[in-house]
C-alpha cells in the first residue's frame, strides 16, 4: 500500500485548511457513526489508515457483506464477527448468491446472535433454483433480536414454536413455508411482533395463512401470482391498527375475524375474493384506500364508516362511481376525498358514457364535513367524469380546496388546449355559484 | 404570542448574531432545551459554532421548518434539496457541519452530513484522497495490518 505524504500535526488548529486530516479529530460516536454508512469492507481497510483508526472498525455496529465479491464470504463475514468489540451489533446484512456460501449459514447467525444484534437482514438469490433452510435451531430462544428480514430463497421450517421474545419487525419476501405448522410455530413465538410484512410468489408453499397475533399492529400482505386457487389469508390481530392487502389476485377468501382499532387500511385489486364482506372488517378506520370495483366486492348493506375522514378511490376500475356513492352515503364524517387513476394500465375498464346514478339525496359529508377534494388523473373529456366532479363542487358546501390535476396534451393535439380550458372554466362556475369558499387548483401533469 | 416572542436571536462564537422564527431554531434539541429552562433570554449564545457554519445550519432549519408546516412540497424535492446542501461543501465544512449538528442535537442534520462523508468515502482510496489521513504506522506496522485483514484489501 501506497504510504502517505505526511502531514504537519501543529497545523491541526486551523480547521480551515483543507489539505489536512481533520475528520480524524472527530469524537469516536461521530466516527462511528459515518463509518456505519460505509462498506464494510472499507471500514475494515480503515485499519490501515493511522493509529486512531485500528480498531476503530471492531466498534463499527452496522456491518453489511455480500457474496458476490469475495471467495472467501464465510470465513471473512465470521473473522470480522469474531473481533468485533461493540456491545450490541445494531444491524447485520448479509448477501449471497452462491449455495457454497451458505454452508456456514447457522455459524455465521450463531456468531451474530452472540453479539446481541438488533437487525438481521438475510438476503439470498441463488441463480439456480434451490432453497436454505432457516437455521431454526438459533430461534428457539433469542432475547435481542428486534428486527428480521429474510428475502428469497430461504425455507422457514419450524416443527416446533420457536422464542424471538423482542422480535418487533418481521419482513417475509419471496421466502418458502414448509407447512402450514411452520407459520404458526413462527407467529406464535413472537409475543411483541407490531409489523409484519409478506410478499409472496407463484409457488404454493401453505394452503391457508393464519395470522394470529395479539400484539399486532401493522400488516401488509402482497401476493404476486395469476392463477387462481383455493386458499387464503384469515387475520386475527385484535390490536391492528394498519392494514394492506394487494393484489391477491389468486386468493380464495381473505377473512379478517377481528381488527376493532383499525385506523388506516388499503384494500388494493382483491379481484377473486367475492364472497366475503372485507370492507365489513374495517368499520373502525379514519382513512381507507380502495383499488376495487364494487363487481369484486361484496358491498355491507347498513354499514356505516363513522369515523371514515380519509378516502381514496381508483378510477381505474369498473363501476368504481357506484363504490364511491356508497362510501358517500356511508361516511358521514368524511373530510378528505381523492379520486385516483393508476399511473400504468391508464386505458380504463370502464365503458365511454356511463350514467351515474347521483345520490338520492346530497350525503352528510358532503353538507356538513367534506373539506378537501383532490381528483389526479382527471379526464376532463369524459361527460360521466364531468358530472361527478360537478355534483361534488356544487355540493360540498364546507369545501375548503379543490384540485385537479390531468394528463398532458400531446404537441400534435394541441387544439384541445382549448376545449380543456372551457372543461376546467365550467368547474370554475360551478365553484362561484356553490356556497362555500372553495380555492380550486388546476395542474396538468 | 406576541411578534417579538416569535423571534429569536443566536449569537455564535465570533458574535455574528441571527434574528430567526423561534420554530426554526426549536429543531436543534438542545435550544429547545435552553428555551424550556428559560435560562436564557432571546438571545442564545452558540459557543461552539461560527457564524459561516451557523449560517448554514439555519438554512438548513428554515428549508425543514417551512416543510414541516405546509405539505406543499414534497419529500422528494426536499431530499434532493438535502444531496445538493452537501453536495459541494469541502471536508473542513462538513466537519464543522457535523460537530454543529451533534452539539445542537438536530439528528437529521447530523445523519445527512454524516452520509455526506460516508458518501465521499466509498472506497480505501477515497479516504485517502478526501479525509488526508495522515498515515502513522511504520511500513512493518501497515503491512502485518493488512496481512490480518487480507480479503478487505484485494481489489
Amino acid at each position: 500500500m501506497e504510504q502517505q505524504c505526511k502531514i504537519g500535526g501543529e497545523s491541526l488548529r486551523n480547521r480551515n485548511s483543507v489539505n489536512e486530516d481533520i475528520i480524524s479529530e472527530l469524537p469516536e460516536a461521530l466516527l462511528l457513526q459515518i463509518l456505519s454508512s460505509v462498506p464494510t469492507e472499507t471500514v475494515i481497510a480503515t485499519s490501515v489508515l493511522s493509529k486512531r483508526w485500528r480498531s476503530l472498525w471492531k466498534m463499527v455496529p452496522n456491518l453489511k457483506f455480500d457474496s458476490y465479491y469475495h471467495h472467501t464470504f464465510s470465513e471473512n463475514v465470521y473473522r470480522c464477527l469474531i473481533l468485533h468489540k461493540a456491545p450490541f451489533l445494531e444491524s447485520l446484512r448479509l448477501k449471497i448468491k452462491h449455495k457454497a456460501d451458505t454452508f456456514d449459514l447457522g455459524i455465521l447467525i450463531g456468531a451474530a446472535f452472540a453479539h446481541h444484534v438488533r437487525k438481521l437482514v438475510l438476503n439470498i438469490q441463488f441463480y439456480e433454483d434451490n432453497y436454505v433452510r432457516f437455521p431454526r435451531v438459533l430461534c428457539s430462544c433469542n432475547n435481542t433480536l428486534e428486527f428480521l428480514i429474510v428475502k428469497f430463497c430461504v425455507l422457514l421450517d419450524f416443527p416446533y414454536r420457536v422464542c424471538l421474545a423482542s422480535l418487533k419487525k418481521l419482513h417475509l419476501h419471496f421466502v418458502l413455508f414448509n407447512d402450514d405448522a411452520s407459520v404458526c410455530n413462527l407467529l406464535c413465538g413472537c409475543p411483541n411482533l407490531e409489523d409484519l410484512v409478506i410478499y409472496r410468489g407463484c409457488y404454493v408453499d401453505v394452503e391457508t395463512f393464519t395470522i394470529v397475533v395479539p400484539s399486532l399492529q401493522r400488516l401488509t400482505i402482497y401476493e404476486d401470482k395469476e392463477e387462481e386457487r383455493d386458499g387464503g389469508f384469515v387475520i386475527n390481530a385484535p390490536s391492528l391498527k394498519y392494514l394492506s392487502i394487494n393484489t391477491l389476485y389468486g386468493l380464495g377468501f381473505c377473512l379478517i375475524e377481528n381488527a376493532p382499532e383499525l385506523v388506516e387500511a388499503e384494500i388494493h385489486d382483491v379481484s377473486n375474493i367475492t364472497n366475503e364482506k372485507i370492507l365489513e372488517s374495517l368499520t373502525s378506520v379514519k382513512s381507507i384506500s380502495l383499488h376495487l370495483s364494487p363487481l369484486e366486492i361484496k358491498y355491507p348493506t347498513g354499514i356505516i364508516f363513522c369515523q371514515l375522514l380519509s378516502l381514496e378511490l381508483c378510477t381505474g376500475k369498473i363501476e368504481w362511481w357506484n363504490l364511491l356513492t356508497r362510501m358517500l352515503d356511508s361516511s358521514p364524517k368524511l373530510q378528505n376525498l381523492k379520486l385516483s387513476e393508476p399511473c400504468f394500465g391508464s386505458n380504463k375498464d370502464c365503458p365511454v358514457g356511463w350514467k351515474w346514478s347521483q345520490p338520492k339525496c346530497v350525503p352528510e359529508c358532503l353538507l356538513y364535513h367534506l373539506e378537501s377534494f383532490v381528483w389526479t388523473r382527471y379526464e376532463w373529456q369524459r361527460d360521466d367524469e364531468n358530472e361527478v366532479a360537478t355534483y361534488i363542487l356544487k355540493n360540498a358546501r364546507r369545501l375548503k380546496k379543490a384540485s385537479f390535476s390531468t394528463k398532458p396534451i400531446e404537441a400534435e393535439e394541441i387544439e384541445k388546449l382549448e376545449t380543456r380550458r372551457v372543461m376546467l372554466n365550467e368547474l370554475a362556475s360551478v365553484v362561484r355559484a356553490s356556497s362555500n369558499s372553495c380555492h380550486l387548483v388546476f395542474k396538468s401533469e | 404570542m406576541s411578534k417579538s416572542e416569535k423571534k429569536i436571536v443566536l449569537k455564535s462564537l465570533d458574535n455574528e448574531a441571527f434574528e430567526v422564527e423561534k420554530a426554526v431554531a426549536l429543531q436543534s434539541q438542545t435550544i429547545w432545551v435552553m428555551c424550556e429552562d428559560k435560562c436564557v433570554g432571546n438571545e442564545i449564545p452558540l459557543e461552539n459554532v461560527t457564524g459561516q457554519i451557523l449560517a448554514k445550519v439555519i438554512d438548513y432549519c428554515k428549508k425543514h421548518a417551512v416543510v414541516d408546516g405546509d405539505g406543499d412540497e414534497s419529500s422528494e424535492e426536499l431530499k434532493n434539496w438535502d444531496t445538493e446542501f452537501t453536495k459541494n461543501m469541502d471536508q473542513s465544512t462538513l466537519f464543522n457541519m457535523i460537530l454543529a449538528a451533534n452539539y445542537l442535537n438536530i439528528k437529521s442534520l447530523l445523519n445527512l452530513t454524516c452520509q455526506a462523508v460516508a458518501d465521499k468515502t466509498k472506497t480505501i482510496d477515497e479516504f485517502h484522497t478526501f479525509l488526508n489521513i495522515e498515515n502513522n504506522f511504520t511500513p512493518e506496522e501497515e503491512a502485518q495490518i493488512c496481512q490480518e485483514n487480507l480479503w478487505a484489501f484485494d481489489d
